[in-house]
């Protein structure tokens, strides 16, 4: 295992910054090696131990721990006070308890101040007085963003009104400790807390004044501009129609669950965040990190703008004529019903790439024809390009080979640090998500012996010694003399040429391997000498039943006892015959 | 606060008298963040996810048997918690995050595994092995995990790649698990 790439690579995963091709990396890693998933498990609880840890204590930590002195008193005040919630009549009682009379006046008033400006702030949002021509009552419209503000300064003054109530509370206690010491030097310490906590207080009361004046602000903002008694707008005219509804929010500003999507209204959601959105026809919208949508309609067919970024949508089956559109910048999907994902890079260059996992999507570019994409395929609208129609097969090396036209998978030992487009085996079984691997799971090959003991199926060995090039320090040791394996990678049908390299650049002779791909032998009981690599380039073969597939041992020959075929790589690249 | 027992102040709880459960929060509340810390995918959730736990004890107080250990008992509330969070993560991820879908999906078990086998008093041990590292190692650490500098930051005030403090870091956190490991207080994922 190369040691700096697994430092790397557990240095992205606890930053939470690796890309796809690192974490299915890491995840082969973990897979196949029990000391990377130790070490990958062991610094994420380091991770989270040290983040948790109590730090040793600061001169500047010592208010906070005169505050906090006993564990983590808010932490239970706010479970207490749920679970108060569940028993009323106990959450009355606690509540008296815990208020001193001078904040309970200061609640009193402020309750009163509130609703002083509340009521008014309702009246007002309920609208004006029906006209004697009787405009149609309408149901109160979603929240505002100025209405949410004043409701978050709202809560901001509340806690800062809570901390304040609760430093005082502790000032108070102090104080009454002081007067029952009589030691000088305890005294003393107790009065340097005592002043300290009056220093925290007196921040609180200045952060409340704050807090205060902002939520003024946010009120006045709120409150609806009285329009002209002789000209009352109808609200339907001032309240933009909901379109979708947000099921769950995070990392959006001013989006929060339960909020409706206006028409026409835009999300954006920031590094990390993801943002659900449902239609009232059970349409669902996933707004992926770094993503910015707007103009969103509900009348006469769906649609959205997405200017960047990802979405995934479950489509309803849609009216007929009203198909549900998702606009980017480089062309239009139009979607009958179906489920598909849809990622728009801002570079032109790069483009709108769409993804159909289930039913059929029309993707339009900026210039030329219409594609239909159908299920389990994609396409990529982007300047200069001619949206085609391309097999989605799931896996990894299936997007590489889409997308660069080749893909090589190079067999070894992980821990290697390979270039970018070239995709690791082990010898693990076929996945998904990968997009390749052997037909059987490793283990013993049946009736396989060297020098009386059971050899695995497949071993990834390094060479010995081991040249540093990481295509060539390790390669898979696959199939015998008398026992065949088999490897799969689901592609689309057609011509491929493959380039497959056998052998180990070490100190022994290796073979006879022995390959055929796709029913085509390359290598027919070949031996390699000591450091040598043989290479067979672009060979010829042809895909009829969406999988290529390679066979490798059987060739009934050895050499010294042992006729295991040493597999290095193999690259498969389209073909236009 | 005066030392109480965790079931004396659990069966007070259980008598109607709600502000004992102040105490069984403060005798037990390191244990279950260490639980939803070894699981969830997302450290920020820790604190409401805590807070979800003990609603949820609270709720299910009347079917944990007296003297059974609490402290487990609430861990293992905390622990199916934190697999159920887990899980709607890794499904609300699974479109447009696969590939850390599969390496979370990979790592589970040995997740679960550990929140088992970690005990609170690590959170003790750790600070102490902190302090056993000298140099830019304890330095950086402390930096990073208990000022709350970001890599970025820290590269930059110290004029270095982003990379050279993840590696600094990573071999630093190696020397804290190895002296966890020798305290006993972190094991191997099993």
């Amino acid at each position: 295992m190369d040691a700096d790439r697994v430092e790397r690579l557990i240095g992205g995963y606890l930053a939470g910054t690796l890309q796809d091709t690192e974490c299915a990396e890491l995840a082969e890693l973990v897979r196949t090696s029990a000391e990377a998933r130790e070490a990958l498990v062991s610094h994420f609880m380091a991770d989270r131990l040290l983040g948790e840890a109590p730090r040793p204590p600061m001169d500047s930590d010592r208010v906070i721990q005169a505050i906090t002195s006993a564990g983590s008193p808010q932490f239970a005040d706010r479970v207490l006070s749920r679970v108060e919630a569940l028993r009323p009549a106990t959450r009355r009682r606690l509540q008296a308890r815990r208020t001193n009379p001078g904040a309970l006046a200061w609640r009193l008033g402020l309750v009163a101040a509130g609703l002083f400006v509340t009521v008014p702030v309702i009246l007002s949002l309920t609208g004006p007085p029906p006209s004697p021509l009787g405009p149609p009552s309408v149901k109160e419209g979603p929240r505002r963003p100025v209405e949410k503000a004043a409701d978050q300064a709202r809560e901001e003054r509340d806690q800062i009104e809570t901390d304040l109530a609760y430093a005082e509370d502790r000032k108070r206690q102090l104080a009454e400790e002081l007067k029952r010491v009589e030691d000088e030097q305890k005294r003393a310490e107790l009065k340097a807390k005592e002043s300290d906590l009056e220093r925290i207080a007196a921040e609180f009361r200045a952060k409340l004044e704050a807090a205060k004046k902002k939520e003024s602000v946010a009120r006045e903002a709120a409150a609806p501009v009285t329009p002209p008694r002789e000209n009352p707008p109808s609200p339907l005219l001032t309240r933009a129609a909901a379109v979708a509804k947000v099921e769950s929010a995070r990392g959006s500003p001013g989006v929060t669950a339960g909020d409706e999507i206006l028409a026409d209204q835009a999300v954006v959601v920031g590094p990390g965040g993801l943002v659900v959105l449902r239609y009232p026809d059970q349409t669902r919208l996933e707004l992926g990190a770094d993503t910015e949508t707007r103009e969103f309609r509900g009348e006469g067919g769906k649609r959205a703008y997405v200017a960047k970024g990802t979405v995934s949508a479950e489509v309803s089956r849609q009216p007929a004529g009203q198909p549900f559109v998702l606009a980017t910048p480089h062309g239009d999907a139009t979607v009958l019903g179906t489920t598909l994902r849809i990622l728009v890079d801002p570079d032109p260059k790069k483009g709108t790439r769409l993804e159909v996992t289930e039913g059929k999507v029309q993707l339009k570019g900026l210039r030329g024809k219409p594609v239909d994409v159908s299920s389990g395929h994609y396409a990529v609208a982007a300047v200069g390009v001619e949206p085609v129609a391309r097999i989605l097969a799931g896996g990894l090396a299936q997007s590489v080979l889409n997308d660069r036209g080749a893909v090589t998978i190079k067999f070894g030992a992980p821990g290697a640090k390979l270039p970018d487009e070239v995709l690791l085996d082990s010898g693990g079984e076929f996945d998904a998500t990968r997009g390749f691997g052997w037909a059987t799971p490793n283990g013993e090959a049946p009736g396989v012996f060297w020098q009386g003991q059971p050899v695995w199926r497949r071993n990834a060995v390094p060479s010995n010694p081991g040249p540093k090039n990481p295509m060539t320090a390790s390669q898979l040791s696959v199939g015998w003399s008398t026992h065949k394996e088999t490897w799969r990678m689901p592609v689309a049908n057609g011509h491929y040429l493959v380039t497959l390299t056998v052998g180990d650049p070490g100190a022994y002779a290796q073979g006879p391997h022995h390959v055929w791909v796709e029913g085509r032998q390359i290598v027919n009981a070949m031996v390699t000498q000591a450091s040598r690599i043989a290479e067979f380039k672009d060979v010829p073969v042809e895909v009829v039943d969406g999988e290529l597939t390679m066979t490798v041992g059987g060739s009934g020959k050895d050499l010294d006892g042992t006729s295991d075929t040493k597999l290095c790589s193999l690259t498969v690249r389209r073909s236009r015959r | 606060m005066k030392a109480v027992d965790v079931e004396e102040a659990v069966r007070e709880v259980r008598q109607g008298r709600v502000e004992a459960y102040r105490q069984v929060i403060a005798l037990t509340e390191s244990k279950v963040r260490l639980v939803l810390l070894s699981i969830l995918p997302d450290r920020a959730a820790v604190d409401d996810g805590a807070q979800e736990v003990y609603v949820l004890a609270y709720q299910k107080l009347a079917e944990y048997v007296a003297g059974t250990h609490f402290d487990s008992w609430v861990k293992e509330i905390a622990r199916n918690w934190a697999l159920r969070e887990r899980r709607d993560w890794l499904r609300r991820q699974a479109a447009t995050r696969r590939y850390r879908v599969d390496l979370e999906q990979e790592l589970e078990k040995s997740l679960v595994e550990a929140s088992r086998r970690t005990g609170a008093e690590a959170l003790d041990a750790v600070r102490d092995c902190v302090g056993q590292l000298e140099g830019s190692a304890r330095s950086l650490l402390e930096e990073h995990y208990w000022q709350g500098t970001p890599c970025e930051a820290i590269a930059k005030a110290r004029g270095r790649s982003t990379e050279w403090v993840w590696v600094v870091l990573h071999r630093a956190r190696a020397l804290v698990v190895q002296c966890l490991k020798l305290k006993g207080v972190l094991h191997g994922c099993g």
